[in-house]
């Protein structure tokens, strides 16, 4: 559908992008949405979005969370740039900074979900290569667990202890403080 | 079911997850079970980026940080310039960032916290005017609590301050500026032994009492408790404390050093690796020496085989440096300050 090659920049600002979820449905994103992705974003340059981007490894749930956080962040990307030409504007900076606070409400509002769908969010962002949401969400994760003990660690998500009593041993000796 | 069981991201998640997390956490975490000890091993810079010596040598408005890197011999420079025209100390150094001690002879004193690797730099508002002026007397020791995962300052006044039966500590919080408490405590009194100096492992601060008989400890956890036992007996073997909560310590010898009179055995960080350092008494030249013997290898009595030095020095460093050297265990980091990074 994208009519690719098409030198006018709004054109290509307006290109419409089809993913589709594993469960079969259709998602129409713009480009400017869908190349947060990098694996999305190559395969764009390399021609192959014809007739949608089937993502496998992605449910409808999952993808429509994603895409949501790519459309305001898009916007983000978008501000910025035409920000940095008016530096000087002081209401130009002003206006950032409301834009900044209002996307760092929306991201802590997007982490309110249950582990299960954290962790799927973690795999979307992996598989499409989105570094913003792969940072915020892994972030989440690594708040979740620092400070802890490996017990606690455990027991937070059900993790079995495979480790025979010789490389505990072993791992307890090599955390030597002496010898750090 | 299966979504709630376990930890289920692929290892390259798990990487970009542990990747954020303090090196300290790191550590720990390769105990959580064998998927995590070999993403740890494998994926994350922890076996690789061993830590580094870290010289610093305070000297006049300018002192310098010198960084050694193993591999290939390479080392790093950094400058710090007093901003109180007194002398610039390191404090100690945890999860790769690093804290200093800008002090002049009277009233000025400014203590930062920085990574030297990304910049960062955050000064510590100063103390209130009622713990007396900070200054440059006393032990200043920079710890990080493993379960709070908050650092914190401690200061143990000198002979001279207003009292004796307490300690300063300077917390720095996310978000917030430094918290500062004074804690007072009876297991404080008798002040300090400077010459012994004091150290900073695993969310305690130790350091001797003034008749170098007691060791005090204070956990730097949320309670900020203070704890007291016996010193170990003897002065020439390295003794290693095994605090496992501070309740139940207890000393063991883990290895003898025969000191040659012509060189002093660095501080606070001696051993680097397998290595030992030491350096010439005009501190000019920095030498290590390695470890020889299994030492502390099978079970609990490390008294069986003492580690010993070998006879070969290697010299790591030799020029005029002019000022007060000491030898820190480094470990870079992209870690963000606490009251920087979320």
């Amino acid at each position: 559908m994208a009519s690719a090659g098409s030198g006018d920049e709004k054109a290509a600002a307006a290109a419409m992008i089809t993913l589709i979820s594993s469960d079969n449905e259709k998602f129409e994103v713009t480009e400017a949405t869908a190349t947060l992705s990098q694996t999305i974003r190559h395969m764009i340059e390399d021609g192959c979005t014809d007739g949608g981007v089937p993502l496998p490894n992605v449910t409808s749930k999952i993808l429509a969370r994603v895409i949501e956080y790519c459309k305001k962040h898009a916007t983000a990307a978008a501000g910025e740039e035409g920000s940095s030409s008016s530096f000087s504007d002081a209401a130009f900076l002003e206006v950032d900074r409301a834009f900044l606070e209002e996307l760092e409400e929306f991201d802590d509002a997007f982490l309110e979900v249950d582990r299960a769908t954290l962790f799927d969010l973690i795999l979307a962002a992996n598989y499409l290569d989105i570094k913003g949401l792969l940072n915020l969400t892994c972030q989440k994760v690594a708040d979740s667990v620092k400070g802890k003990t490996p017990e606690q660690i455990r027991e937070m998500y059900n993790i079995v202890n495979d480790l025979t009593p010789e490389e505990e041993a072993e791992i307890r000796r090599e955390t030597q403080w002496a010898f750090e | 079911m299966a979504d709630e069981e376990g930890f289920s991201v692929p290892t390259d998640a798990l990487t970009e997850i542990f990747l954020r997390l303090p090196t300290s956490d790191r550590r720990r975490f390769r105990l959580v079970c064998k998927l995590w000890r070999d993403a740890i091993d494998e994926r994350t810079p922890e076996r690789q980026v061993q830590t580094k010596i870290l010289a610093f040598i305070s000297h006049g408005q300018s002192s310098r940080a010198i960084v050694f890197d193993d591999k290939d011999g390479h080392r790093r420079q950094e400058a710090y310039n007093s901003t109180t025209r007194g002398v610039v100390e390191m404090v100690g150094t945890c999860n790769g960032l690093i804290c200093l001690h800008d002090a002049d002879d009277g009233d000025r004193s400014v203590i930062t916290v920085a990574n030297p690797i990304t910049g960062e730099a955050v000064a510590l508002p100063p103390p209130p005017a009622a713990w007396g002026s900070l200054r440059r007397r006393g032990l200043y020791a920079f710890g990080y609590h493993p379960t709070t995962g908050r650092y914190k300052v401690v200061h143990v006044p000198s002979r001279l301050a207003r009292r004796q039966d307490a300690v300063h500590v300077l917390t720095l919080c996310d978000g917030s500026p430094a918290a500062r408490r004074e804690v007072v405590s009876p297991a404080l009194s008798g002040s300090h032994n400077a010459f012994c100096g004091i150290a900073s492992v695993d969310g305690s601060v130790y350091w001797f009492t003034s008749g170098a008989d007691r060791v005090v400890a204070l956990d730097v956890g949320d309670d900020e408790r203070v704890t007291s036992f016996l010193a170990p007996p003897g002065v020439h073997p390295v003794w290693v404390l095994d605090a496992g909560g501070g309740e139940a310590a207890r000393w063991s010898r883990m290895y003898c050093l025969r000191n040659s009179s012509s060189r002093i055995i660095m501080s606070p960080h001696l051993t680097h690796g397998e290595y030992v350092l030491s350096a010439s008494w005009d501190g000019d030249r920095l030498c290590r020496r390695k470890l020889c013997g299994t030492g502390a290898t099978n079970g609990d009595d490390r008294s069986a085989a003492p580690l010993q030095l070998s006879e070969g020095a290697e010299m790591i460093m030799s020029e005029e440096t002019e000022g007060w050297l000491r030898t820190f265990a480094y470990a870079e980091t992209r870690e963000p300050l606490p009251s920087v990074g979320r």
